[in-house]
């Protein structure tokens, strides 16, 4: 039954959707600049970028792990009046445009925002600094934390926590003894995705904390740049980031939603 | 005490002595598993009281809760619920780690207790790579390791394959018996609660149907259920060729169990007779008559003498053989009705 040849009508269509995603990477690739790659992978601009991108993105997991676990728990383990609102807006920035996240973001902590005004008070400044570069791409991309470490949470079995409490072990010690690593499947496979989406940020970025080259200006802010004047190190940044990309997949396609490739 | 649940509510009240064992039997959702979980703190108590050596675990009217952690108990649970992502010292050496022991120390003494349980060599096992025998036994380990003043057993052979269950049995009363605190057991299995238990208490849909001694319950069971289940004739002994060797007596039976056992005859299979009776039973003896308790269309007649039993014989039968209490009467019991279990 699964073996049968498949019918025309789905066969078409099948792989016409293959081939939106493969021709414009294969455009994209047919327009490498081989013989110069290597420079223009390794000029400063890019390097800059590249380095920022890093610090940016990895910042934004690591907030991501240390407020999105408590929460993923919070949504997996306990009920509270509004959980299904909590959870919804949650996950609202996986659906907003990412300009529409900054926007948000830039009228909340910005100089004549509420929350900005507060963190003004202390002498931070969020909007066009890096901070705000990494609290632009923790937004966009921690419901992909949340999401999958709520998900590894939910089939860890509670009762080997209530064996480790029968055996004195306190809350502490249940969570990183025997909770963490219980879940750590979950916990790499949305700390890589979050981790991924941070990387490939753009809209919410350049909204909220602008194009500043070695402050905000990030690897795709830096692909846009490009593209007006250098289209060599446009597409030079664009392969970096989809082998990037592509990597991250390809090491996570058993723990994608769980469908096994 | 007294927990509220989905279908009815437990409600029950019971007390064991110091060193004690107390077996917790009763049919499948009699609620015998949530008595341990409120004993453990895993549930809360809707109402009620619970102490543990003079000290209160919970009291629902003065407003005390003690967390589990904070309990001096160990639970072992049906299915052993080992840490899979630890190794088996590891798992054995948690309870320790918990009570700030020193790494070293704490992994020292799981080696003397994976010993105690008979597999010294499996220690840097991960629990998938065991079987479900070791696997109990290094729950029995990790259980015992922090000393606690209560143990509690939830089912421990139900996971188990019935051929490594006479070994886990074994362990089991080795390691209970050196044990001094209380331990609670609960099992649906009446074998393995006459095997290990001191005391039975029997829960029927959240309550305490009876309880008493072994020895009691089987003579006079007050339900359906441990009628049947548990009002089983047991003698405990050496098996052989010829059959059983129960100190007082031989009862002859055809097993090839060997070695420490104990041989079950269902009342039923204990006829009565007014003379010595010539046949085919290979197993004949003169009792006498300590109480007869009409239980529905049958009669118990509990018998003293070299083997006490227990015979469920029809009221017709009692008024034939004329049989009141004092009475002398000759037991007989076919050596295929004595079924052998090794111990």
């Amino acid at each position: 039954m699964t073996n049968r040849r498949p019918p025309l009508y789905l066969l078409i269509p099948a792989g016409a959707a293959l081939a939106l995603v493969l021709v414009p990477i294969a455009g994209l690739l047919q327009h490498v600049p081989w013989h110069t790659l290597l420079t223009q992978v390794t000029s400063d601009q890019v390097l800059t970028a590249l380095r920022l991108s890093l610090v940016c993105s990895v910042l934004a997991v690591v907030v991501a792990l240390v407020l999105g676990v408590p929460l993923a728990w919070m949504l997996a383990r306990t009920t509270f009046p509004g959980k299904a609102m909590v959870r919804a807006v949650v996950t609202l920035p996986l659906v907003l445009p990412p300009v529409v996240g900054g926007v948000a973001l830039l009228f909340a902590f910005g100089a004549h925002g509420f929350a900005g005004e507060a963190l003004a008070h202390l002498g931070v400044t969020l909007p066009f600094t890096t901070a705000g570069a990494v609290l632009a791409e923790t937004f966009v991309a921690m419901p992909f934390l949340v999401i999958a470490v709520e998900a590894g949470i939910r089939q860890a079995d509670v009762r080997y926590e209530e064996a480790a409490a029968t055996l004195g072990a306190g809350a502490w010690m249940r969570f990183w003894r025997v909770t963490v690593p219980l879940i750590a499947p979950s916990l790499a496979a949305g700390a890589a995705l979050t981790w991924a989406r941070a990387l490939g940020e753009f809209g919410a970025t350049i909204t909220f904390a602008g194009n500043l080259p070695g402050t905000t200006q990030t690897m795709p802010l830096a692909v846009y740049v490009a593209l007006e004047s250098n289209t060599d190190g446009a597409i030079a940044l664009s392969l970096v980031l989809l082998v990037v990309s592509l990597g991250i997949l390809l090491g996570l396609r058993h723990r994608w939603l769980g469908v096994r490739v | 005490m007294a927990v509220a649940l989905g279908a009815f509510d437990l409600d029950a009240a019971i007390t064991a002595e110091p060193g004690e064992l107390v077996a917790v039997v009763g049919p499948n959702g009699a609620g015998k598993s949530t008595l341990l979980r409120a004993l453990a703190g895993l549930v809360a108590l809707r109402a009620g009281r619970i102490a543990l050596d003079g000290t209160v675990l919970a009291d629902v009217a003065a407003r005390v809760w003690v967390a589990p952690e904070r309990r001096s108990i160990s639970f072992m649970f049906q299915d052993a619920l080992l840490f899979p992502h630890m190794s088996a010292r590891d798992n054995v050496a948690f309870g320790l780690r918990a009570r700030r022991v020193p790494r070293r120390h704490a992994l020292r003494q799981a080696d003397v207790l994976l010993e105690q349980v008979g597999i010294p060599a499996r220690g840097a096992s991960r629990p998938a790579t065991l079987s479900g025998g070791e696997r109990q036994r290094v729950a029995l380990a990790r259980a015992l390791i922090t000393e606690p003043r209560l143990l509690l057993l939830d089912e421990p052979f139900a996971a188990v394959d019935a051929s490594a269950r006479p070994e886990l049995r074994r362990v089991l009363r080795l390691q209970l018996g050196r044990y001094d605190g209380v331990r609670v057991l609960v099992t649906h299995d009446p074998l393995e609660a006459m095997a290990l238990a001191d005391r039975v208490v029997v829960l029927e849909h959240g309550t305490v149907a009876q309880t008493g001694t072994i020895a009691d319950v089987t003579a006079r069971p007050r339900s359906a259920w441990v009628s049947t289940m548990l009002g089983l004739n047991l003698f405990r002994g050496v098996a052989g060729e010829w059959g059983i060797d129960v100190g007082a007596a031989t009862i002859a039976a055809v097993s090839d169990v060997r070695g420490a056992a104990f041989a079950v005859v269902h009342p039923r299979a204990v006829a009565l007779h007014r003379s010595r009776p010539e046949g085919s039973p290979r197993n004949v003896w003169l009792g006498r008559v300590e109480s007869l308790d009409l239980q529905g269309d049958r009669v118990r007649v509990r018998l003293t003498g070299p083997l006490p039993v227990v015979a469920e014989v029809t009221p017709a039968a009692v008024a034939d053989l004329e049989l009141s209490i004092g009475d002398e009467a000759w037991v007989s019991v076919k050596a295929t009705e004595v079924q052998l279990h090794a111990a």
